[in-house]
């Protein structure tokens, strides 16, 4: 698991409190039980985490972890919102 | 006494209550029974000009809910599903198994998800519009509970929520009959719930000049018909009966608590938070549920006043229970313990009417001392009183001048 997918899964875990076993970078959002709306609001967080600023519908309950990952890895950080780093 | 059609009794075979006094019916009855006030200095509230509250000791949603699914309901929502569930246990009944599609959900709510809704503001005004979380409306709104009760539970009968403020789960609980009496159908999950102890809130509550300012001793704060009464305390919680048409119940075999054997409710039309003067409003809601009950003031040996510890409301109220109900019955108000849940009080009352009824006991008046000199009704202090509680009375009292009024008879 690289880091971002590690980041994106303490956030499963933690905020989310996601107890789905086993969870892993194959794992699709809809495995761990998030429909559309919780999507949106992992949007939020990971935005918060990232310091990225994600458009609605580049997250789907049907992507996995790896595939969010890669995502997030795209973006660039956002001025003045930054509360972590991409890297 | 009225002629005509015999009353219509449904046996409430299940109690679910999550109160400040506990979860579950065992930790709540000893708690009242005990006459001594949850009320404590509330760190959520710290610097707000109220600062004290009565909340659900030990209430851990991940574990009773599990933390994926309880990050997506609001607290008044977790407090009114484990509620349910509870009621459903002591019912003997089993979701897994009973045809949800006879099962009805009615829930008092009146703030919602406050709580979603201040934080999601707040994020928004910091943020912009993007920054709302796309779960503050299914978190906020009040119908959601009874929604989310109904997928908890497969309760796929009619639902709704019933907003009377603070009756409103009275209010839930005279719905339920109607659609039990209709056979809408068999079973309802009938209550009603409220956790909106937030800043916003009770900041909302205080300045409306409602709240007790006893912030020196929030313990003695709730003192329901006392002479030194300044207001109530903001409380939170959810109460759940199982309501069954008394027949089916006995057709079960299972224990019944009590039976609700009348309703009644009625509008002030007078003012939006102040209590009609006279009491007329809370009058005719009760004497509508004793004739609905085909029984008369006499008949009543207890009363659960809705009593929230307010200067005008308890001498409103108890003075109508003066004047309409002959024999002194005897009167408490469980408020002085659990503070006031506001929606949920109806519910998590006549949970405590229906025990009382059952246990032959009426649980003491916390804090109360010296009686407010314009009453003269018969409120229990100190301790519980033993007593034959054959007929008892629950009233609810709301802002917007909504009143109803429970009558609950031995099973």
């Amino acid at each position: 698991m690289n880091a971002i997918e590690e980041r994106i899964t303490r956030i499963l875990l933690d905020d989310f409190k996601v107890r789905v076993d086993p969870i892993g970078p194959d794992s699709t959002f809809a495995d761990l039980g998030f429909d559309s709306l919780v999507i949106v609001e992992l949007t939020l967080v990971l935005d918060n985490e990232f310091g990225i600023a994600l458009e609605d519908g580049e997250l789907s309950d049907m992507m996995t972890i790896a595939e969010a990952a890669e995502v997030v890895a795209t973006k660039s950080p956002v001025k003045g919102t930054v509360k972590g780093t991409v890297a | 006494m009225t002629a005509g059609r015999r009353p219509f009794g449904v046996a409430i075979t299940g109690l679910g209550l999550v109160t400040p006094a506990g979860i579950g019916i065992r930790q709540n009855w000893d708690r009242v029974l005990s006459g001594s006030s949850c009320a404590t200095r509330d760190e959520a509230l710290s610097g707000c000009p109220v600062d004290f509250s009565c909340r659900v000791p030990g209430f851990d949603p991940a574990a009773l809910i599990g933390g994926f699914a309880s990050r997506q309901l609001e607290r008044f929502a977790q407090l009114a599903i484990v509620a349910a569930r509870l009621a459903v246990e002591d019912a003997g009944l089993d979701p897994r198994t009973w045809d949800g599609t006879r099962v009805g959900v009615v829930l008092g709510n009146s703030l919602g998800g406050v709580q979603s809704l201040a934080a999601s503001h707040a994020a928004m005004i910091e943020g912009g519009p993007r920054k709302v979380s796309p779960l503050m409306v299914p978190r906020y709104m009040v119908n959601m509970v009874a929604g989310q009760v109904a997928i908890d539970l497969g309760a796929k009968g009619p639902s709704q929520v019933t907003a009377t403020a603070c009756a409103s789960a009275a209010t839930a609980v005279g719905v339920a009959r109607e659609l039990l009496r209709g056979e809408a159908c068999d079973i309802v999950l009938a209550g009603g719930t409220e956790a909106a102890l937030t800043p916003l809130a009770v900041a909302g509550l205080g300045r409306m000049g409602a709240l007790s300012r006893r912030s020196d001793d929030p313990a003695a704060a709730s003192r329901p018909f006392d002479a030194d009464r300044d207001g109530f305390v903001p409380a939170e919680g959810a109460g759940v009966l199982v309501l069954e048409r008394f027949v089916d119940a006995r057709a079960r075999g299972i224990r019944v608590h009590a039976v609700v054997r009348g309703y009644g409710a009625s509008t002030d039309a007078h003012h939006p938070t102040a209590p009609a003067p006279g009491g007329e409003g809370i009058e005719q809601a009760l004497r509508a549920a004793l004739r609905d009950a085909r029984l008369g003031g006499d008949d009543v040996d207890h009363v659960n006043a809705h009593g929230t510890s307010t200067p005008l409301g308890d001498v409103i109220e108890g003075r109508m229970l003066r004047r309409v109900l002959g024999r002194r019955p005897l009167v408490t108000s469980t408020k002085g313990v659990t503070g006031h849940p506001l929606a949920a009080a109806g519910a998590i009352e006549a949970a405590y009417t229906a025990l009382a009824v059952e246990h032959r006991t009426v649980p003491p008046t916390a804090n109360l001392t010296r009686l407010a000199p314009e009453l003269d009704i018969d409120v229990v202090h100190g301790a519980p009183r033993a007593a034959p509680v054959d007929v008892a009375v629950s009233t609810s009292m709301g802002f917007g001048g909504h009143n109803a009024a429970l009558v609950l008879t031995a099973a």
